[in-house]
C-alpha cells in the first residue's frame, strides 16, 4: 500500500537525488520568499524543469489534480465572498503560487523511488533510527495483510465499515472497535516479537551498527561487530 | 533509541504507519475535509498511551513525518513533519493531564481538539508566506482547521475505550522496558 510510487519511479543515484532535493526545497521556498514581477513566470518555467527532469508523465496525477482544484476553488470562493469579483486576479495569483509552493515537493515524493528516500535517509539519520524505521516498513505488509483480512471478515458480518457507510460518523466508531483495536493488538505483538529476535540477535550491544553473525566465517560464536 | 526501548520504538514505527495508510484510504474514499485527523489524534493518543513515556507520540510523529517522506505520501514534503509534531508536541504536553483523568470522556475531546487545532500555524505560515490576504487567510484556515478539530475530537473519544480493553487483555504491561526487547 505504501509503495505505490515505485511502479511509476526510476532508480537514481544518490547524488541525483540530492540534486533533486535541492532543486525542489529551492522552488518552495523561491514560491514563499520571492514576490518579484517575473516571479511566476521564474518559478513556472522551474517548476516544468523539475518535472521534466523526474519524468512526471509517468505519473498518475488525477488525485493531486483533485486536491488542487479543491484548494484553488476555497481561495477563489474566499476572495470572491470577501472583495467581489474585481479581486478574482489576485486569488488566482495566490491560489497559483499555493501551487507552486507544493507542487515541487509532490513531484519529488511522487517520483522518486521510496528505496532511494530510504537509503537517503538512513545516512543523515542515527543508525538505531534507520533499522526502527526500516524494519517497521519491511514488516508492515504483514500487520496490514491481518488488517485487511480482519476488515473482509468483519463486512461479511455485517459490520457497517464499507467506504460509503463511514461517511455516517456513528459507524466510524464501529470501524475503531471491530479494526484499530486488532490493528493495535497485532502490532504490539509484532513489535514484541521482533524485538525478541534481535535480542537474541545481540541487537544493541553496541552503540553503532552491527551485523549478525558477523562478517568473518571465523567467527562461529556468531559474536556481532561493530 | 531516545530512551525508548526497541519494541517501543517499533511500536511507535507501526503506529506511524498505520497513521500513513489509514490517511491515504481515506483519502481515496472519502471526500470530507479534515478527516484525516480522526485516525492522526487516535494513533497518536494510543501510542503516548501505551508506551507511556515522555515524548512517545511526538516519536511516533517524526517517524510518521520520515516514513511519509520517503514512501512518497505527504504532499508537504519537509513540512509534513512539522504538521505531523505539532499535533503530537500537544498530546505529550497534555499527558499527565490525560493520566488524571483516564477515564474521562471530555477531557480527550478536549485534548483531540487541542490537537488537532495545532496543526493551524503550519497552514497559515505557508499561506501567510505566499502573500495571501489576511483576512482571506484567516477564513481559510479556519475552515480547514476548524472541520479537522471536529475529526480530532471525534478521534480522541474511543481511546479510553480501547486503553481499557487492551489492559483488560494484559497487553500494556508488555511495553514496560523492564520485560520488553532490547534496549535501543
Amino acid at each position: 500500500m505504501l509503495s505505490g510510487a515505485s511502479r511509476h519511479t526510476l532508480r537514481v543515484s544518490q547524488t541525483h537525488l540530492i540534486v533533486r532535493i535541492s532543486a525542489a526545497f529551492g522552488l518552495s521556498l523561491a514560491a514563499m520568499l520571492w514576490h518579484g514581477p517575473w516571479s511566476l513566470i521564474c518559478l513556472t518555467l522551474g517548476v516544468a524543469a523539475l518535472g521534466t527532469a523526474v519524468g512526471a508523465h509517468r505519473q498518475p496525477w488525477k488525485r493531486f489534480v483533485l486536491v488542487f482544484i479543491w484548494q484553488v476553488a476555497l481561495i477563489l470562493t474566499l476572495y470572491l465572498l470577501r472583495y467581489g469579483p474585481q479581486s478574482l486576479p489576485e486569488g488566482l495569483r495566490v491560489a497559483y503560487r499555493l501551487i507552486l509552493l507544493v507542487l515541487p515537493g509532490v513531484l519529488l515524493m511522487r517520483s522518486t523511488h521510496h528505496g532511494d528516500m530510504a537509503r537517503l535517509l538512513v545516512r543523515v539519520l542515527p543508525a538505531r533510527m534507520g533499522f526502527v524505521l526500516s524494519t517497521c516498513v519491511f514488516f508492515f505488509p504483514t500487520l496490514w495483510g491481518v488488517t485487511v483480512q480482519t476488515y473482509e471478515s468483519q463486512v461479511l458480518r455485517g459490520a457497517r465499515i464499507l467506504p460509503r457507510e463511514l461517511i455516517n460518523p456513528v459507524n466510524m466508531g464501529t470501524l475503531v472497535r471491530v479494526i484499530c483495536l486488532p490493528a493495535i493488538v497485532t502490532s504490539l505483538a509484532l513489535a514484541k516479537d521482533i524485538a525478541l529476535a534481535a535480542h537474541c540477535r545481540w541487537y544493541g550491544l553496541h552503540p553503532d551498527r552491527t551485523v549478525w553473525p558477523g562478517p568473518n566465517p571465523s567467527n562461529t560464536t556468531g559474536e556481532p561487530r561493530a | 533509541m531516545f530512551g525508548f526501548t526497541l519494541q517501543e520504538s517499533l511500536f511507535l514505527g507501526f503506529c506511524s504507519l498505520l497513521i500513513l495508510s489509514t490517511k491515504l484510504l481515506l483519502r481515496l474514499n472519502l471526500k470530507v475535509p479534515g478527516h484525516s485527523m480522526f485516525f492522526l489524534i487516535l494513533f497518536l493518543l494510543l501510542a503516548a498511551l501505551c508506551v507511556r513515556k515522555p515524548w512517545s507520540a511526538t516519536m511516533a510523529a517524526i517517524m510518521a513525518g520520515l516514513l511519509g517522506m520517503f514512501t512518497g505520501s505527504g504532499k508537504l514534503g519537509p513540512l509534513g513533519i512539522v504538521s505531523y509534531m505539532l499535533p503530537a508536541l500537544v498530546i505529550d504536553f497534555c499527558m499527565p493531564f490525560l493520566a488524571r483523568h483516564r477515564k474521562s470522556l471530555a477531557a480527550f475531546a478536549c485534548v483531540g481538539f487541542l490537537a488537532a487545532g495545532a496543526r493551524a500555524p503550519v497552514s497559515l505560515f505557508s499561506e501567510w508566506m505566499i502573500g495571501m490576504d489576511l483576512q482571506v487567510l484567516f477564513l481559510s484556515t479556519a475552515i480547514k482547521t476548524g472541520s479537522g478539530m471536529v475529526f480530532g475530537a471525534l478521534g480522541a473519544l474511543p481511546v479510553p475505550a480501547l486503553l481499557t480493553k487492551l489492559e483488560a487483555r494484559g497487553l500494556l504491561s508488555t511495553t514496560n522496558p523492564d520485560n520488553s526487547g532490547a534496549a535501543s
